[in-house]
């Protein structure tokens, strides 16, 4: 399980997250999402030890994230929001690097490089310099880094911007694949109807402070209007209702 | 970098006055009297070096903006863009130098009243000189360039380089070699004309700058129109970017992975690049400048440091956006630290080698051990100091890139830690340059250098862990510099 308590990052005197308390239980895909600018990159990059909280206490696997950095770097995968390539490396010595990080063997790492470079459509780039990738093969590689080796937890920043329909469906069979098999998954998102569908629980950040969290089967139960008992149709619905309570939409002059 | 560019501008200015001096007295009592040509030649010489050498590592000031698509679609014909971008360049801040030494110059001319003509004669052959210096420099940026595009070439090129100087100049002295510079060329003519003595009249100096400058501009052009048809030719057939082409990625040797990243890192980027051809540079001027050991070794020492410091202090830099991978991995930090010193000290050692093979032949193996602890020495502290640096001052270091990067936006900044640490490593290799000297090669010398080797040696482990706990304390700020 992932359990964030109170956790706090500040740039300066600005919380960036203002005290947030959530779980992520075992075996679930859990929806992190946001305006631009809320803090759900910050909360991933402070869970995947990017940055570093102000306060706050986290556990993973129950094991305290402070003291046990290394042993649950070795259970976690992770996407960050940028991508953690070498320009000059090529596709599959960026995959036998991280292999080799996590203690695969070289058959492992081959058979498991061979078959996602496949899967994921890229096997035709593997041998040029991730430098030439566009955005979309980037982001592929990246993902086959993270996914790799054997994890019990994935961190995953919109793992679906800038990715074509059909590879965006094959992540997504292999991410529930994933759950079935044990992983827990947390994903940021700005894509609310691919939550909605694909997330078993949801929690929405605004400001640095979480506003709603729920199972999103639960989503269409939940009351909008209580005196004539209108519930919410969508979790976008649920999403400007909170993110955009006090913002008014103006209109551009020139059109 | 405003630092280095206000001391080469004092540097000129000072040159400029001594060289005023110098030609007042040619002026005004003749060449018997005062017999310092040499001193202007060396001079002029060096400056020239220096200019060219910061020229040919600076971006361009239109083709570096523009990239080989747009260049094509541009209203504009080659010719047109190659000159905008050759005549742009002389905007380039670093010829303020030139001024500087003008200033200087005519400082003391106009203060001692010389000869109108001499005067004349003086400034058209300092404007000559820039122009010549522009063009050279210009025409070597491209050639490096093109060198530095491929690193066969660059194997290639330092091979044929060394082969010539041991086959044709080391017959050649030095003053014969130095004459050839084209600024000494017609100061040295100005002087004799001046001193009577018989040189080069002033209109056939003329012609022959014109026929030098002509030449130069004719190479550029020609140099100009290669590099844009091979950039369209790589843009054309990207497979030319492919890993394949990179014959360093089959060495068998390197069986860690992490290594064979640093190694490829290293090899791809021009800044590591242009470090190391500047030591292969320096390998072959330092043949020719051996007659005093106390010299030789002093320059050696410094560019062990320089070399080793240059890439070092910047090794996260290589990395760039790579950098979070150590962040959320289950990586050693001080195995990947280990990494990126033991790779370098694979790839410097065939330089090493040479060193110390020149010690022995140049001079006598009496040196060989007392260079041998210095230079070793020097690697392990440098190593030491730089793992520390390299968190301080974070660059991230570009592979397509110039290696000196000019920065329009200056930004002085001054941090105790990084400049403390180059202190401390100058002061050291001072001190034990200064054992040397004071008690050449005595058992105090070998005692004192073993001493120093094995304190190196002892605390570089310890140092290792101290350095992986700065880097837990500063990951979050390097990461931010990096990506």
């Amino acid at each position: 399980m992932i359990s964030v308590k109170n956790l706090v990052k500040k740039y300066g005197y600005v919380p960036s997250v203002n005290s947030i308390s959530f779980d992520v239980k075992e075996k679930t895909i859990f929806g992190f999402i946001g305006p631009n600018g809320a803090g759900k990159s910050t909360t991933l990059n402070i869970l995947t030890y990017l940055v570093k909280p102000t306060s706050g206490e986290i556990t993973i696997n129950d094991l305290d994230h402070q003291n046990y950095s290394f042993d649950i770097k070795k259970i976690i995968g992770v996407m960050p929001e940028k991508l953690p390539l070498f320009d000059y490396l090529t596709g599959q010595e960026y995959l036998n690097y991280i292999g080799d990080i996590y203690g695969l063997t070289k058959d492992e790492i081959n058979i498991r490089m061979s078959e996602l470079f496949t899967y994921l459509d890229i096997d035709e780039a593997k041998n040029r310099f991730i430098n030439g990738y566009s955005q979309g093969m980037k982001k592929k590689i990246s993902f086959a880094a993270a996914i790799m080796h054997n994890l019990k937890y994935l961190f995953l920043d919109e793992p679906f911007e800038n990715i074509d329909p059909l590879s965006r469906k094959k992540m997504k069979i292999v991410l529930n694949k994933m759950k079935e098999k044990g992983t827990t998954i947390f994903i940021t998102s700005h894509a609310l109807k691919e939550v909605e569908d694909f997330c078993d629980e949801v929690a929405i950040i605004n400001k640095g402070k979480i506003v709603y969290q729920s199972e999103t089967k639960d989503i269409r139960n939940k009351i909008k209007n209580e005196v004539t008992n209108e519930t919410y149709q969508s979790l976008e619905e649920i999403f400007l209702d909170l993110t955009a309570e006090n913002e008014s939409i103006t209109e551009l002059s020139w059109l | 970098m405003i630092i280095g560019l206000l001391f080469m501008v004092f540097l000129s200015l000072l040159m400029g006055i001594t060289m005023g001096f110098t030609f007042v007295n040619y002026d005004l009592f003749g060449d018997a009297q005062f017999n310092k040509t040499d001193f202007v030649n060396l001079n002029l010489s060096v400056w020239f070096l220096i200019i060219i050498l910061v020229k040919v590592f600076s971006p361009k000031k239109i083709l570096s903006g523009l990239e080989i698509k747009k260049i094509k679609y541009l209203p504009l014909k080659l010719y047109e863009i190659f000159t905008a971008d050759l005549i742009m360049g002389l905007l380039d801040r670093w010829y303020i130098m030139p001024f500087g030494m003008m200033i200087g110059l005519f400082a003391i001319i106009g203060a001692f009243s010389i000869s109108l003509i001499f005067s004349f004669s003086i400034l058209l052959g300092i404007l000559l000189n820039i122009l010549v210096l522009h063009i050279v420099s210009e025409t070597f940026m491209i050639i490096t360039g093109i060198i530095i595009g491929d690193f066969k070439k660059i194997i290639f090129t330092v091979l044929v380089v060394i082969i010539l100087s041991f086959l044709y100049l080391q017959n050649i002295d030095y003053n014969s070699l130095i004459s050839f510079m084209p600024p000494v060329l017609l100061f040295q003519n100005i002087l004799d004309n001046s001193a009577g003595n018989s040189g080069i009249t002033l209109p056939t100096l003329l012609i022959i700058y014109l026929s030098i400058i002509l030449t130069g501009i004719a190479a550029y052009y020609i140099l100009r129109w290669y590099e844009f048809n091979k950039l369209t030719e790589n843009l054309q057939n990207p497979k030319k970017n492919s890993a394949e082409n990179y014959s360093f990625r089959s060495l068998s040797f390197i069986r860690n992975i992490s290594l064979k990243k640093e190694i490829i890192l290293i090899f791809l980027s021009t800044r590591s690049r242009s470090v190391f051809l500047g030591e292969i540079i320096l390998v072959i001027f330092f043949l020719f400048y051996h007659k005093d050991f106390n010299l030789f070794i002093a320059q050696i020492i410094c560019a062990v440091m320089i070399g080793w410091f240059g890439y070092l202090s910047v090794c996260w830099g290589y990395d760039k956006a790579g950098f979070g991978t150590y962040l959320f991995t289950p990586i050693k930090i001080k195995q990947q630290i280990l990494a990126k010193n033991l790779i370098f000290f694979l790839v410097r050692i065939p330089i090493v080698v040479i060193y110390l093979l020149m010690t022995a032949f140049l001079f006598s193996s009496e040196y060989l051990a007392v260079a041998f602890l210095l230079i070793i020495t020097t690697m392990f502290i440098t190593t030491i100091c730089s793992n520390f640096f390299s968190m301080y001052e974070i660059k991230p270091v570009e592979t397509k890139e110039p290696a000196i990067k000019m920065n329009t936006n200056f930004k002085v900044k001054f941090n105790l830690i990084p400049f403390a640490l180059v202190a401390f490593q100058f002061i050291i290799l001072l001190i034990m340059i200064f054992v040397f000297y004071t008690f050449r090669t005595s058992a105090v010398t070998y005692s004192i250098y073993i001493a120093v080797f094995i304190i190196a040696i002892l605390i570089y482990y310890p140092t290792l862990k101290k350095a992986e706990k700065v880097f837990q304390e500063r990951k979050e700020i390097i990461y931010k510099e990096l990506t």
